[in-house]
């Protein structure tokens, strides 16, 4: 299948500055830095291959640092939008989740996702999982998100548990691979 | 808020325990599998005499000839199989609620509230614990009522305590996760509409 049969969507999940930043009882996630490379390159590649590039903010209006207005909301600005992307807001983990994302990705014929960001346990699981389930093909970038310990596991058990997962599981003809940021291929989409 | 919670018309959803997860066959069975089967039959004991919906998920996988229509091991295990009049759905894809009528048969008979439990917690019980808090249900889990294999990466009761642990942490629509030991469980009747 030639890349242009697939238009693609690089969908950048809560990655704000409340997200990556280091916070007094609020360290900065594993790999930090890394992961913040690693989106970097595919926002790079994406924009060149005039991919659809989406970022998606979580709003948890319980704490200050993740309600709109806050400057820790905004997308972190080693990866900020530049004009003409889309930034949609959440309050719910899975991104197609009472927001516009599935009719915007609709809209410009998006077949395609590529996912990352935070947390790979929650809002990154959840919207690859959600996006299979919607008919995308997905593919996630197993070096490109990231959480925290959770008293249960370590971040780096828990990353390599879901790359290990949600290339697994049965979809509706669409299926979740797991690739490095690297080897990502984008297509153009509308 | 708990008690009000298992108060809403409640229906339990039993997912994809069926033969071919037990052996003998090409895997072994799955972790702490008479323990799981037991709580779940505890969980069906109480839906039922509390007049709580009981549904069941099948299955049908795209790729493993065991979990076909027809198979042994496609059947409901034994041990918890269903009773007459109760409803069973097939599914091909992770999402219980995806490509299947589960949401409908959920709102016509009135269900504000999922239990869940089955196999496999890092799959489908995820998926579907997720989807149905999505879909703006109360859900709680099982918490010693799903099960998986080790996959390599983690043991089954890694994966299994993380997911216990990473559900009730998740942001929905409205009510979070519930996550509860069998014996902790309470269901409200369906019958009342």
């Amino acid at each position: 299948m030639s890349e242009q049969s697939k238009p693609t969507a690089l969908v950048v999940i809560d990655v704000q500055g409340a997200m990556m930043d280091d916070y007094p009882d609020d360290p900065s996630p594993f790999r930090k830095d890394e992961v913040l490379a690693n989106i970097g390159t595919m926002l790079a590649n994406a924009r060149a291959a005039g991919s659809k590039v989406i970022f998606v903010r979580h709003v948890e209006s319980k704490y200050p640092l993740m309600s709109p207005g806050n400057p820790a909301f905004e997308v972190h600005p080693a990866i900020a939008p530049i004009e003409g992307e889309t930034v949609i807001d959440k309050t719910a983990c899975d991104s197609f989740c009472a927001t516009d994302l599935e009719p915007i990705l609709r809209e410009a014929g998006v077949t395609h996702l590529v996912t990352c960001g935070m947390q790979t346990d929650f809002c990154v699981d959840s919207a690859t999982r959600s996006a299979m389930h919607r008919g995308f093909n997905v593919t996630l970038a197993t070096d490109a998100h990231s959480t925290w310990d959770n008293g249960v596991l370590t971040a780096d058990l828990i990353i390599a548990h879901h790359n290990k997962i949600l290339p697994n599981l049965p979809g509706p003809g669409t299926d979740i691979s797991g690739k490095e940021s690297a080897e990502i291929e984008f297509a153009p989409a509308g | 808020m708990a008690e009000q919670a298992s108060k809403l018309p409640t229906a339990l959803l039993v997912i994809d325990v069926q033969e071919a997860m037990f052996g003998p066959g090409q895997q072994p069975p799955v972790f702490w599998a008479e323990e799981t089967v037991a709580n779940i039959a505890a969980l069906l004991a109480e839906a039922r005499s509390a007049g709580a919906r009981v549904i069941y998920v099948q299955h049908h996988d795209q790729v493993d000839l065991a979990m076909q229509p027809g198979q042994p091991g496609f059947a409901i295990r034994a041990a918890i199989a269903p009773e007459p009049g109760e409803t069973v759905i097939v599914k091909r894809i992770c999402d219980t609620f995806t490509g299947t009528n589960l949401e409908h048969v959920l709102r016509q008979a009135g269900i504000q509230r999922l239990v869940t439990c089955g196999i496999q917690s890092d799959f489908c019980v995820d998926a579907a614990t997720r989807g149905a808090m999505n879909r703006g249900f109360s859900v709680t889990l099982a918490s010693d009522a799903h099960t998986t294999w080790d996959n390599g990466v983690l043991t089954a009761e890694q994966i299994i305590a993380h997911v216990n642990a990473t559900l009730p942490n998740m942001s929905g629509p409205g009510q979070r996760i519930r996550i509860k030991s069998t014996q902790k469980i309470e269901f409200g009747s369906a019958n009342v509409r």
